[in-house]
């Protein structure tokens, strides 16, 4: 499903990703993990289409189209999702106006007539049963004045709502107490299937307790330096990342 | 044109509105005072040029041109409607019903003959000195206007449309629009005045609006602008509010060359509370201002104001908003705020708040932001599947929505929001 190729990648001049190589297929779950300032919130932002970074080099390929090729919006109608770590606020623009317009657009793109009033309503109630959202945030602005939960939530329910091939999620474990880990986790598990795939960026193991990893990456100084499975995730919770910073330099050197 | 040229232009109109004495005491005033420019700190950053500097003639009222107001009404408002051409007062295609005799609507020169006493009471009163030659003019050679007077304890529900149609085609032309709006005690009035061009000719509109509460009353006054590219249009609206008085002022100013509101909102009257309101969205090198003033002169006054801007292609606006808090006018609670949205890089948006306050137990705040569309967000949309295009115009609507939203009128509000959609597209 999702190829990347030797990806570099600047900002302001700075290379924060040096060479990434990955491949995903459709059922798997896969988890990236690193220090902080490793490079992988830019690799979610980049698969996304952000565009504040330069690729230097290498390419990305989604179900064997260029992914590069595509602007921010096509990629999202292609079926690839960002969950946000820090979902931004949009003061004045209701959810409901906001997932009706993305539902619409989703739907042109793959040909298929647009929902009506009430299917689409009734779209939005079984999504938000999915992550138990509160009714009462519908009506209001997108994640405007919304808790750290909510805003997470919020994320997923998106996704349900545009049901995509590719979902990553961003940190989506940052900020959030147990209880609302918990709900998040068993939403994204209830939309898994042999079709779709996942790539999970997370600093902690404790998230991949939940939503459980085919494949563990481990990202450091902009370049994927270990795969394994999930006991991998396991060990980097005992024992921390410095031993990947050592073995590293031990590489390098 | 020179003050001279406003002068034989308006005064050919049949003018027969004001008292002489008004009248000489105006003309005294062009006499010794220039047409507003650059000098004068009110008038620095409103570029009057394309106003002054173009011949316009006065305007003939060509008769029967048009037989149906429908397309130039507020949709779905199908109740009294006052209209006007160029000025000049179109009684065939008004709709005018006197409740009962509770509310009198005609136009101001009927008001006059009919109501001589009130006429005489109110009219030229809300202007305590001459503010500017072009307010001198207006008042020396008014023409006509509407004359809407609520009687005491009486509710009007039907909300009154005053349409003012410019029509010019070969020739520029220039009019003058005086309109008095009175409400007595305990009444209340929502009125909605429509700025509209039939053709697109060059035309200049000099327009007054002047509006007194009498205690307890209430009244809801909109301000709607979309005329032509090329209307030069001064709007000189007053309010004196008595004690208990309500006033909300929403103004929309969509489209025009020169669109300049100067709104002045005297709370004469303890306990007196206003609200305004306006959006205003320059495109190309259109300049849209307001400059509001609003004046606490009893205790226990409120006043809200509230305008948005969104500036596009090389359009310039003002929004000067000026509290007074005069010394006696204890317990004010007064607060402003001004937000712009600028679009490219080639417009100009002047914000200027101001507070003035002499009274020491006032509460009273302000605030003023100016920015481009927050690129976050759009990407934050647009990683949704919405479409850089679509995702601007979500924006643009939520941040227009805050002042439209405070229009009461339901089929006002309405036309409002279908009018936007289709701005951007």
């Amino acid at each position: 499903m999702l190829k990347i190729k030797n990806l570099r990648a600047e900002i302001e001049g700075k290379e924060i990703l040096k060479g990434i190589n990955l491949e995903i297929n459709a059922g798997e779950v896969h988890a990236i993990m690193g220090p902080n300032g490793s490079g992988k919130s830019t690799l979610a932002s980049i698969i996304a289409g952000r565009d504040i970074y330069t690729i230097t080099e290498g390419c990305i390929e989604f179900e064997g189209k260029n992914l590069l090729d595509l602007s921010v919006e096509d990629r999202s109608r292609a079926g690839i999702f960002l969950a946000f770590q820090y979902p931004v606020e949009i003061p004045g623009v209701s959810i409901t106006n906001f997932m009706r317009a993305a539902v619409d657009e989703h739907r042109k793109f793959q040909g298929l007539e647009t929902l009506t009033a009430s299917q689409f309503l009734k779209l939005m109630k079984e999504k938000k049963e999915l992550v138990e959202m509160e009714a009462k945030l519908e009506g209001r602005a997108v994640n405007e004045g919304f808790s750290g939960g909510e805003k997470k939530k919020n994320e997923v329910f998106q996704m349900a709502m545009l049901d995509p091939k590719l979902k990553i999620l961003d940190e989506t474990d940052s900020g959030l107490d147990i209880d609302a880990l918990r709900i998040v986790a068993d939403g994204v598990n209830k939309l898994k299937t042999t079709k779709n795939a996942s790539l999970v960026i997370t600093h902690y193991q404790r998230l991949l307790d939940y939503i459980v990893p085919d494949v563990v990456h481990v990202l450091y100084n902009g370049k994927i330096v270990k795969t394994g499975t999930k006991e991998l995730a396991m060990e980097l919770e005992e024992r921390g990342y410095d031993w990947i910073k050592k073995d590293n330099y031990t590489l390098i050197d | 044109m020179t003050k001279q040229n406003f002068i034989e232009l308006f005064s050919a109109s049949d003018s027969n509105i004001s008292e002489t004495k008004d009248r000489e005491k105006s003309l005294e005033y062009i006499k010794t005072h220039e047409l507003p420019n650059k000098t004068d700190e009110n008038w620095r950053n409103t570029d009057l040029r394309t106003l002054v500097e173009q011949i316009y003639f006065s305007a003939h009222t060509k008769k029967n041109r048009i037989t149906s107001i429908n397309e130039l009404k507020i949709n779905g408002l199908n109740d009294n409607c006052l209209v006007f051409i160029n000025g000049s007062f179109q009684k065939e295609l008004s709709k005018i019903e006197n409740e009962k005799n509770n509310i009198f609507l005609g136009s101001l020169a009927e008001g006059k003959k009919m109501y001589p006493d009130i006429f005489n009471k109110y009219f030229n009163q809300s202007e305590k000195e001459i503010e500017t030659v072009f307010t001198a003019l207006n008042t020396a050679y008014a023409q006509n206007g509407a004359f809407i007077y609520v009687s005491e304890n009486f509710k009007s529900q039907k909300p009154i449309q005053i349409l003012n149609i410019s029509d010019s085609e070969s020739q520029s032309t220039a009019y003058q629009i005086r309109n008095l709006i009175i409400l007595a005690k305990n009444s209340e009035v929502n009125v909605i005045t429509v700025s509209k061009s039939l053709s697109d000719g060059i035309s200049f509109c000099n327009s007054q609006n002047e509006i007194f509460l009498e205690a307890n009353s209430i009244l809801n006054f909109n301000i709607f602008q979309e005329e032509n590219i090329e209307t030069r249009s001064l709007n000189n609206t007053r309010l004196k509010q008595s004690e208990n008085t309500q006033s909300t002022v929403n103004i929309a100013s969509l489209s025009g060359a020169i669109l300049r509101n100067d709104i002045k909102i005297y709370l004469s009257g303890e306990n007196a509370r206003t609200e305004i309101n306006g959006i205003y969205l320059p495109t190309n090198e259109q300049q849209f201002d307001n400059y509001i003033l609003i004046k606490h002169e009893k205790s226990h006054g409120k006043s809200r104001q509230l305008f948005k801007g969104i500036i596009a292609g090389q359009a310039r606006s003002v929004f000067s908003g000026r509290v007074l808090v005069d010394k006696n006018a204890q317990k004010t609670d007064a607060g402003q705020l001004n937000k712009n949205l600028l679009l490219t890089d080639y417009v100009k948006a002047y914000s200027r708040p101001q507070l003035e306050i002499y009274a020491d137990d006032v509460q009273c705040s302000h605030g003023s932001s100016t920015g481009q569309i927050d690129k976050e967000a759009l990407f934050y949309l647009q990683s949704r599947g919405i479409g850089e295009k679509q995702a601007k115009i979500l924006m643009l609507n939520a941040f227009a929505k805050e002042v439209i939203d405070k229009i009461s009128i339901p089929e006002y509000k309405n036309y409002i929001e279908n009018l936007f959609e289709n701005k951007y597209f």
